[in-house]
């Protein structure tokens, strides 16, 4: 998962390097495996000003241009038709890596040097947008809006959103509320003592009520917790402003249009997965939740047909499905350049049910990633109006007022009790009930009440869902502690044996064998009608990698042959080879085919000669 | 005619018997078995005999010739035998060349992690490749729909019948058996359904250790793993626990030693961190003591495993998995 260094600063003010930042979060289970410096790309770009364009002396199609970078007045040959002067334009000055070098097939990146072009010194480029690397325009140089003269010679990574610095974060399957800048953090302000800050939303709604534009009912309560819905009327469907188009890019999302990127931007902000479905496409203008029938068939976003089961929960309309919930959306709802009026869907859908469709399927998502995980159901309604208030800036419209928010039984904050004693003797440690205390508080697990002097109850935010027991209370104490902060001990209580273990048979082959013979190691999974050469009970492999591995060998002798062939046609013609390892064969019980027992394991070893019986010393 | 032949023959055992030299038996053989010998002569003379008696005498005539040439072969490899006896023994002669022989490198470093271990107390135990899902996922706190099971593509053979993933559910087949304390390393060979490349085999080898006891704590175990890696990459190194997520402990830690090719300073092995990851650690799981009822109040444990390719490729820096199961001899004799 990728993640802004800008955006965390969004949520909690922080003075530490990316190195730092990578360090402390590694420490802390997760785990930093890159750090991209996009700023440091545009280190020699710089905003000018074109002053002057001349016709090049010595070619038709080459301007000579004058732009003020301030500190200097660079003469540049630039072969742009649209270069006129008072543009603000993108220079690369002398020492720059433009990203895409478009007069190249391999399109690499190159470092500007002073040339002289035509017998006309040139030094630097005015730069288009596809050489920048901020988008796909090549026909002609880049030419800024919304940028005046005080902007000249500022770096250019100041604009768009590029002065950032992306962090790569592989996250362990229990941190689903990681996988959000909020998430990681709130794991940042607990290392630095601090809090993460509060984001408010204030809407600009119009008169007009969302509910009686839309209804929704949960038909299928156990499967969907909470659904929110928000209408936008009259927006406009267009690419994303060069700042989100540019951020989303970075955080690895491909930039769709400004709806579209909206609620990416809004997932990667806040963990919760967004819908956002064309309004007028929705018959009956009423959203149900309910599982499919099995074999239903439907068409997803991604234009491929995907047969149903019963277990699969479905967003619906008065007439149709329109989404598969938490997954991914449908063909027939899907927003188009053609749209006016949209839903934005927020909900919390239950993680074990998104996963089981999403193996059925094989169809993974952003968003079936996230409800796997678990989402903070406390924030649907807070992001369905975050990402609204976006789409409103973005995409203007009009927001009805107040949203639909269905949330039937009211999920209440764990409560989970610890123990002092428990702690201490799970971690080797010797902390006192307020030490504890303080380290569960710095990661928003407050007490809620004493119920002894070893006990303490605590209230665990909705947003953990990983924590269930008081085992996982211990695993945060120690996490926020440090592990390496737990003293190292290298006494034990259990008394060493009178003997120690006798050396086993396999071993003593191995011992006495290698004297004279190599050992080899082969795969034991190999081709079925191998395998039958041997022996009919052989045992398949449903899921094969590819059919020469599609069972398990039932001797020996193949895997060591194919290793023989490999020696000689590789020179090695005098061979001694042996092999202790194990097969498989199936046994046939009628009464329990199922069990393990059908199924036996035999050691076996074995010798292989090949080639001179003497070898020849000289 | 047949007096002659019997005349000869008593001619020739008497010069047999004083043939005392290799020139003695070089004259008997001049002068009895060339093309112009005393049996040649008298086969010259069968020629003219009448051709009633000829078949009887030719008979007795090839006896003596057989005879003759059979002594005159055993006397010279008597006397061959004799001068060979008599030469020296040529020194610059090389001599066999030995057949020699290695244990496979896996096996080599699985036997040094066995022996550490060993001497710290730690039983070696073993169970099945094949395993069932309860040992493999469920008794091991992986439920059914977890997105925990995705860390490990696993080969099915039915849909409750897999080949294990990991070496762990030896763990809980021994903790049925027997009661606390427990202290046992289980190597064994597992199985991931993964892509092959130089970075990851469809099956690998994996050492797991558990320790059960009252009051094991996670202080121990950092103890217990330190001594280890000290043992076996050399007491130098440096080392850091940090959290990490496995469903059968917790807490959970991945263990890391500095980079021993780089001494830390950032190299290719290490993706220039400083840092190699080794084994992955933790604090056994109450799930998973209450699945095999014990008491976990009383009772507490530490587990630990480790893949056997990973160290064997740092430790002698192999940069391709596939060459453990290529076992070309040019590989194998360098260990």
């Amino acid at each position: 998962m990728k993640i802004s260094f800008n955006l965390l600063k969004e949520f909690v003010d922080f003075n530490l390097s990316a190195i730092e930042v990578s360090k402390h979060l590694t420490m802390r289970g997760i785990e930093v495996e890159g750090i991209d410096n996009i700023g440091e790309k545009y280190n020699n770009f710089v905003i000018g000003k074109v002053l002057k364009v001349e016709q090049h002396p010595n070619a038709d199609k080459l301007s000579l241009c004058e732009v003020d970078v301030k500190g200097g007045v660079l003469k540049i040959v630039c072969g742009a038709k649209n270069v006129a002067s008072n543009q603000f334009v993108v220079v690369g000055k002398i020492g720059a890596v433009v990203p895409h070098n478009q007069h190249d097939d391999n399109e690499k990146p190159f470092e500007l040097k002073r040339v002289k072009i035509r017998g006309e010194e040139s030094n630097g480029m005015i730069c288009s947008e596809y050489e920048l690397g901020i988008g796909k325009d090549r026909d002609g140089i880049l030419v800024l809006k919304n940028v005046d003269e005080k902007n000249i010679g500022e770096n250019f990574s100041n604009f768009f959103g590029l002065n950032d610095i992306i962090l790569d974060i592989s996250l362990t399957p229990n941190r689903g509320d990681c996988l959000s800048h909020i998430g990681i953090a709130r794991e940042i302000a607990s290392i630095i003592n601090s809090k993460t800050k509060n984001i408010s939303i204030k809407l600009k709604e119009d008169k007009s009520f969302t509910k009686d534009f839309l209804n929704v009912e949960i038909k299928n309560t156990e499967n969907c917790f909470r659904y929110v819905a928000k209408i936008v009327l009259d927006i406009e469907i267009k690419p994303s402003p060069t700042w989100l188009k540019n951020k989303v890019e970075q955080l690895g999302f491909r930039s769709i249009n400004n709806i579209v990127d909206a609620t990416n931007y809004t997932m990667a902000k806040f963990g919760q997965p967004l819908h956002v479905f064309d309004y007028d496409k929705i018959d009956g203008k009423k959203i149900i939740v309910q599982l499919a029938k099995e074999n239903e068939n439907f068409i997803s976003l991604d234009d491929k047909e995907r047969k149903l089961n019963s277990s699969t929960l479905l967003i619906c309309d008065a007439k149709k499905p329109i989404a598969l919930a938490g997954i991914m959306g449908g063909k027939n709802s899907e927003i188009t350049n053609a749209t006016k009026n949209i839903v934005i869907e927020s909900a919390y859908f239950f993680s074990e049910n998104i996963r089981k469709t999403s193996k059925y399927l094989s169809l993974n998502s952003d968003a079936s990633q996230r409800f796997e995980r678990g989402v903070d159901i406390s924030q649907i309604e807070f992001t369905a109006n975050y990402c609204t208030n976006l789409i409103h800036q973005i995409a203007n419209g009009k927001i009805l007022n107040g949203s639909i928010d269905i949330y039937l039984n009211k999920i209440e904050n764990k409560k989970i009790s610890l123990r002092t004693s428990y702690t201490n003797k799970i971690l080797g440690t010797n902390f006192s009930s307020s030490q504890i205390q303080k380290f569960l508080s710095s990661i928003a697990i407050c007490k809620l009440k004493k119920i002894s002097n070893d006990e303490i109850e605590y209230k665990i935010p909705s947003f953990r869902q990983d924590i269930f027991q008081e085992i996982d209370l211990v695993e945060e104490v120690a996490r926020v502690l440090g592990y390496d902060n737990i003293e190292t001990n290298f006494s034990t209580n259990l008394k060493f044996p009178d003997t120690i273990e006798s050396i086993s048979i396999d071993d003593k082959l191995r011992n006495y064998l290698s004297n004279t013979y190599f050992e080899i190691v082969s795969n034991s999974m190999q081709e079925k009608k191998i395998s039958q050469i041997s022996s009919e009970k052989l045992i398949s492999i449903l899921n094969p990698i590819n059919q020469e591995m599609s069972s398990l060998r039932t001797s020996l002798i193949p895997s060591m042959l194919s290793i023989v062939r490999h020696n000689i046609f590789n020179g090695n013609k005098n061979l001694r080879l042996f092999e202790i390892g194990k097969t498989y064969f199936y046994i046939e019980n009628k009464e329990d085919s199922l069990s393990l027992k059908n199924f036996n394991e035999e050691s076996h070893l074995l010798l292989l000669l090949s080639g001179n019986k003497n070898l020849l010393n000289w | 005619m047949l007096d002659k032949i019997s005349q000869t023959k008593t001619q020739l055992e008497t010069e047999l018997n004083s043939i005392s030299s290799l020139i003695d038996l070089d004259n008997f053989r001049i002068k009895f078995l060339t093309r112009k010998g005393i049996i040649a002569e008298l086969f010259e003379e069968l020629k003219s005999i009448s051709i009633e008696i000829k078949p009887h005498i030719g008979k007795v005539l090839n006896e003596l010739r057989t005879f003759a040439q059979n002594e005159f072969e055993k006397k010279n490899l008597e006397f061959e035998s004799v001068k060979n006896k008599s030469q020296k023994i040529d020194l610059t002669i090389p001599g066999k060349k030995n057949w020699t022989g290695t244990k496979h490198p896996l096996t080599q470093t699985l036997g040094e992690v066995k022996r550490i271990f060993s001497q710290m107390g730690f039983q070696i135990a073993q169970g099945p490749e094949i395993e069932d899902d309860y040992h493999n996922f469920e008794a091991l706190n992986f439920p059914p729909n977890h997105p925990a099971r995705d860390m490990q593509d696993t080969f099915f053979i039915s849909e409750k019948i897999l080949l294990r993933t990991h070496t762990s559910p030896v763990q809980i087949r021994i903790m049925e058996k027997q009661s606390p304390p427990i202290r046992v390393i289980i190597p064994g060979r597992v199985y991931r359904n993964e892509a092959i490349s130089s970075r990851s085999y469809c099956l690998f080898h994996q050492v797991e250790g558990l320790y059960v006891d009252e009051k094991v704590s996670f202080s121990e175990l950092k103890g217990t793993l330190v001594a280890f890696v000290k043992q076996f990459y050399g007491s130098n190194l440096k080392y850091k626990f940090r959290p990490s997520f496995f469903p059968f402990t917790e807490p959970s830690a991945e263990m890391d030693i500095s980079c021993f090719l780089c001494n830390g300073k950032g190299c290719r092995v290490c993706k220039f961190s400083g840092w190699l990851e080794i084994l992955g650690c933790g604090m056994v799981h109450p799930n998973i003591f209450k699945n095999i009822n014990v008491d976990t109040e009383k009772y507490s444990g530490y587990a630990f495993g480790m893949g056997i390719e990973r160290i064997a490729m740092l430790l002698y820096g192999v940069d391709d998995i596939r060459l453990f199961y290529e076992n070309d001899v040019r590989f194998l004799k360098q260990f």
